[in-house]
This record gives C-alpha cells, sequence and structure tokens, in this order.
C-alpha cells in the first residue's frame, strides 16, 4: 500500500468502529419487565454446582492474597478448565486476574508462567505464550503440561519439527501416554496418516478413560485429513453421545455434515446453541444451505458479534470471521483478506483449506500456492487440499 | 500414583484449549454513552451485562441460573453504586459531582449476547473548566480483559436535545484513563478526544506515527488538535460528516 493512504485507511477502520459501536448502542432496545418472576437472563442452564461455590470461595480467598502461588493457581487452572468447557472468554479473564500479581513481571515463577502462557496462547497471542513455555520447560523440565502446550503451540504455529521435538520432551517428563498421541498426530499430519491411526487405535484401547476423548477427536481429524470423512463423522458421533464431546467437537462434526450436505442434521443439532459464536456460524450455514428464513436472524446476530469484537480491537475471530464474510456475505475479496491475516497467526488444516477457498472464490489462485508451498515445506499431507486446485 | 494420573489428567487441558476457539462467545464489554452539555451537565447512559454484573454482586440468590426481574430490581441501588463507584468523571483533579435524584428507574437493553443493566444518571462538571478526565475501573480487578465502549456526545451550540457524535473510544485494561478535550471557545462544538495511550489491539497508538506526524507536519502550531478535526472531518464530509474520529490517530 502507498504509505500516504495509510491514514486515509486508519480513518475508515476507525469509522467502522464508531459506525458499528454506535449501532450496537442504538440498536439495543430498552426493555422494562412488568412481573418481578420474568426471567430476564439465563446465566447457566443448570443451578450453580458444588464446585463452582468452592471456586467462588477460593477466588476470594485469592483476592486476599494476591501473591499466594498455590491459591492463585488452583482457582486460575479451574477457571481454564471451564474456559474450555463453556468457550467463554470471561474466565481466561477470570484467570488473568488472579494472576495479577504476576502478570507484567519478566519471569515469573514456573507455575505462574505455565498459566500465564496458556492465557496467552488462548488469546492468540502465541509469541508471547512460547516464549513462556519455552523458558518454563527450561527451568522445570518435568513439567509435562508446559511441553503439551508447547507442542500444541508449535503446531498451531506451522513448526512441526519443534512440535516433534516438544512431544520427546513428555517422555522425559513421564507422560508417556501423552507423548505418544502427540507424536502420533505429527506423524499423522507428515504423511503417515494410516501408521498413525493403527498406533492412536491401539492407544485408546489401552490408555486410561481420561484420555480416550483426545485421542478420538485425533483419529477424527486424522481421518478427515486423510479423506476419510466417514471414519471421521462415526467418531465425532461417538464422542458426542458419550460425554467426550464437547463444543469444539459439535463444530467439527458441524463441519463435516455441512461439508456433506445435512444441513438438516445441522439444524437440529445446533439450534438452542446460539450463544457460542463459533457453532451459530455453522448453524448460520446451515440455514444458507437449507433455504431456512431463520438465516437472516443468524446473520445479523454474527454480524453484531463481529463486530462488537472489532470495535474492541479483538483479532481471535480472523478465521470465524474470514468463513462467515465468505459464506455467508459473500465477499470473497473481503474473505481473502481475513483469511489469509489469519494465515499469517495460524496454520492449522482448517485455516489452510480457507483460504484456499477463498482465494478460489476470488480469482487470485496465488494465494493457494501460499498454502501448497508451506504444507511441502512443512511435509504436511492433506488429502482434502489434494482434492483442489 | 494417583497424584500423577490427575497431573497427567490436567496436562489434557493443553491440547484440548489450544484446538478450541478460545473466544467462542463474546468477550465482556460495556457500553457508555457521555453526552457534555455547554453548562457542564454531562448524561450518563451505561449498559452493562447483566451476566457480568452477576459475577460480581451475585444477582443470582437463589443460584439456579436464571436471573429474574425481582432478583436485578431488588438489587438496583446496590447495583447503581457499584458501577457510579467505577466510573469517574473529573476536571483538574475534581470530581464531576453527581447530581442527586437524576438517576432513572431500574430497565434494561438486549445486546447481541444477552440483557444489559441501564443506568442513567447525570453529572455536573464546570461548564468551561476545560478537559474532563474519565477513569474507567469496572471489573478491572476480576477481569482485565473486560472493555468499556465509551461514546462521546457534545450539545450542538443553539440546541437543547440535539447532539454531535465525537468519537468512540475504548476502555479497560491497560487504558483505564481518558481525556475528553474542549478546544477553545467560542469555536462551535469544538469538542475532540485526546489519547493518552494506545487504543488496545486497534493499532493506533497517541503517539504521531511518521504517517500522522508528516500530515500534522505543516499544521499551524496551535492548536494542534483543531486542525486535525478540521481535515478529518474534510476526510469524511461526503459519507459521513458527523463522524470526526481524527483525533484517535492524532498527535493531539
Amino acid at each position: 500500500m502507498h504509505p500516504k493512504s495509510r491514514p486515509l485507511s486508519r480513518l475508515l477502520i476507525l469509522w467502522v468502529i464508531m459506525a458499528t459501536s454506535m449501532s450496537a448502542q442504538a440498536a439495543a432496545k430498552l426493555h422494562t419487565p412488568v412481573r418481578d418472576q420474568e426471567v430476564v437472563e439465563v446465566l447457566r442452564e443448570r443451578p450453580l454446582s458444588r464446585e463452582e461455590r468452592e471456586w467462588r470461595t477460593l477466588r476470594a480467598q485469592a483476592r486476599l492474597a494476591p501473591s499466594n502461588i498455590a491459591l492463585a493457581s488452583k482457582v486460575a487452572w479451574q477457571a481454564l478448565r471451564w474456559a474450555r468447557r463453556d468457550g467463554d472468554p470471561r474466565w481466561l479473564g477470570q484467570a488473568q486476574a488472579t494472576l495479577g500479581h504476576w502478570w507484567t513481571q519478566t519471569a515469573p515463577p514456573a507455575d505462574i508462567r505455565l498459566l500465564r502462557a496458556t492465557i496467552l496462547q488462548s488469546n492468540h497471542d502465541f509469541d508471547a505464550s512460547l516464549r513462556d513455555l519455552q523458558a518454563v520447560v527450561r527451568d522445570k523440565p518435568g513439567e509435562a503440561q508446559a511441553w503439551l502446550t508447547l507442542a500444541a503451540v508449535l503446531r498451531v504455529r506451522g513448526r512441526p519439527a519443534e512440535a516433534l521435538a516438544a512431544c520427546e520432551g513428555l517422555v522425559r517428563a513421564g507422560a508417556n501416554w501423552h507423548a505418544e498421541v502427540c507424536t502420533q498426530e505429527l506423524r499423522g499430519q507428515a504423511g503417515e496418516a494410516a501408521h498413525a491411526m493403527r498406533a492412536l487405535d491401539t492407544l485408546a484401547s489401552q490408555a486410561p478413560r481420561e484420555f480416550r476423548g483426545h485421542i478420538q477427536l485425533v483419529r477424527a481429524e486424522l481421518a478427515e485429513r486423510d479423506g476419510k470423512p466417514d471414519v471421521a463423522a462415526k467418531l465425532y458421533a461417538l464422542m458426542l453421545a458419550s460425554d467426550e464431546g464437547d463444543a469444539y467437537v459439535e463444530g467439527a462434526y458441524a463441519d463435516l455434515l455441512l461439508d456433506q450436505g445435512q444441513a438438516d442434521a445441522v439444524i437440529a443439532r445446533l439450534k438452542g446453541r446460539e450463544r457460542n459464536d463459533a457453532l451459530l456460524l455453522r448453524l448460520a450455514e446451515a440455514y444458507d444451505l437449507a433455504g431456512n428464513p431463520a438465516r437472516r436472524t443468524a446473520v445479523q446476530a454474527l454480524q453484531a458479534r463481529f463486530m462488537a469484537a472489532k470495535s474492541r480491537g479483538d483479532r481471535v475471530h480472523q478465521r470465524e470471521e474470514a468463513r462467515f464474510t465468505l459464506r455467508l456475505l459473500r465477499q470473497p475479496v473481503a474473505a481473502l483478506a481475513l483469511a489469509r491475516s489469519n494465515w499469517l497467526i495460524q496454520k492449522e488444516a482448517a485455516d489452510g483449506l480457507l483460504l484456499v477457498e477463498a482465494a478460489l472464490a476470488a480469482g487470485q489462485p496465488q494465494a493457494v500456492d501460499e498454502v501448497h508451498s508451506f504444507m511441502q515445506s512443512v511435509g504436511w499431507h492433506d488429502q482434502r487440499l489434494k482434492a483442489r486446485p | 500414583m494417583k497424584m500423577k494420573i490427575q497431573h497427567l489428567a490436567w496436562a489434557l487441558l493443553g491440547l484440548w484449549a489450544i484446538c478450541m476457539p478460545a473466544l467462542a462467545h463474546k468477550p465482556s464489554d460495556s457500553y457508555l454513552t457521555l453526552g457534555t452539555f455547554d453548562s457542564g451537565r454531562v448524561d450518563v447512559e451505561w449498559h452493562v451485562s447483566l451476566r457480568d454484573i452477576d459475577g460480581e454482586l451475585r444477582l443470582d440468590v437463589d443460584d439456579d441460573g436464571r436471573l429474574t426481574w425481582g432478583e436485578v430490581r431488588g438489587r438496583w441501588a446496590e447495583l447503581l453504586g457499584y458501577m457510579q463507584a467505577h466510573l469517574s468523571l473529573s476536571q483538574r483533579d475534581r470530581p464531576c459531582a453527581l447530581v442527586p435524584g437524576s438517576d432513572q428507574p431500574p430497565t434494561l437493553a438486549s445486546h447481541t449476547d444477552g440483557r444489559y443493566a441501564v443506568l442513567r444518571w447525570q453529572q455536573a462538571c464546570m461548564p468551561t473548566s476545560g478537559d474532563i478526565r474519565i477513569d474507567y475501573t469496572l471489573f478491572a480487578l476480576t477481569d482485565p480483559t473486560h472493555r468499556g465502549i465509551v461514546r462521546w456526545r457534545a450539545q450542538l451550540p443553539a440546541t437543547t436535545d440535539r447532539f454531535e457524535e465525537k468519537g468512540i473510544t475504548v476502555l479497560g485494561g491497560d487504558r483505564p484513563a481518558h481525556r475528553l478535550q474542549f478546544a477553545t471557545r467560542p469555536a462551535p462544538a469544538s469538542l475532540s478526544v485526546a489519547s493518552d495511550a494506545p487504543i488496545p489491539g486497534s493499532g493506533l497508538a497517541s503517539s504521531p506515527d511518521p504517517d500522522t506526524a508528516s500530515s500534522t507536519a505543516e499544521t499551524p502550531p496551535t492548536p494542534a488538535c483543531e486542525h486535525c478535526f478540521t481535515s478529518c472531518a474534510k476526510a469524511w464530509s461526503t459519507s459521513a460528516p458527523a463522524l470526526t474520529m481524527c483525533s484517535f490517530s492524532s498527535p493531539c
């Protein structure tokens, strides 16, 4: 871009921020309920659990002792567990608040640094997260969690050789099951899908029960990469029928069903789960595919959410926003810009596939080459990409 | 051995968490509108998510997960006091006083991610005492990722109920304070927003970047803000005449 045009583009961004924020406020309808019994907000679909009540007590204690590492760790890990369960970033904020005493320190204690890295990676601040994780494994090589998160972040960043080294760190930390799953997942991505699937199959039958959900997810994703959607569908459905599925699995299954044109099945599964942005996106795509008039409301809601995220400067939703812009707003050029910017940060299969889809729709096939040459350079294989030009 | 297994089970968190888009839900935001009048009066309208308020004040007293209007309405005075304690408007280190009895009856607003409490009151600043400083500390200790999206509006000259949009700024996290700057009177509606820290995540900073600096290099030395204001108003005169957001990226 010509340097002189930058201020104008900044103004454009600001105009969008202002216009969207204003419309967010202006669009909010005021409502004064008449009856005291009227339910004005559903906070949870269930009463407060004993665990949550205990956590609140712990959090209060941690606030009184803000430099207590053990207390802060306990509160923050639990908040992170719930962030994963609910997909609600408020839990990440709660975890970060608990670490307030150490948050800006250059080298906080290893336990705290690991928590900080986990929060940073959840907010897609991968470089800062990697710095923390590398420091933790250097200072505390027996910390299995740090190796595992390190491997995962490196994989997402498209650095498989280093990720594999982190999987080996898991062996040294005594976490053999995790090391094996970690290694097989990377081998599967590197073109040894059949071998990895067999190894994971054996692992699934031998590993303790709490490991199985994750192993099944890795198998399902590998099957998809290997061009076997039916195998993947079966695995997703099994996970969701048991207690091993969560919102992530639900989203992955919905993607697969959408690819197969099963919009009605997606609508049946995801109706009522609209508070989750990722699931609402799939639901909107299903409405679109089915020609369902509910598409309009779903698209409007998504648009409002992406705008709200923009007004606060969030960039975590780029993958979803690119997909929304491409498939629902049908603006391939804008979608390609988003997909490309997302690809700079994340290099998972979904990110590459989306970039290819946007590039083809926008008539700019050079972006397809970018994905292919990256895959080649790291030795990753994906049958779905081969199926496209 | 059990400890070891538990520890390993913990480790599962990492792999799963990385797979899942962390922010599958909209994060915590509040929407604050400040309407300034020539008389120094400031009308405050603040929309704050009931979900967030519940996290602090535990409105859902029976813990059934369903917040009723009775549960909210019955705690309204406490809620208002809590919010007012986390928003401070001041001029030259002197607080703009709350106008007694100016708060409005309880009501709610529907935003994209649920219902919000709508808190409305007035504060009295001095008519011509210069900048209004806003200090925003809502949820600062419990959720540093919370943001307040603040919209400034100013009374149009010679009107009583018409406003001109002055700008939006995002507060919270490492940017808790902000100044609303009044340029020299009697220039009509010459408010501008002055940044004293970067806008989080927007890629914009208050310090002049080379491009902005070059565009303001030809500016008469004073008042710099008015110049920015004028140039931006021109830039947008065809598409959005009421929106003047230059001050965000200006070195004013």
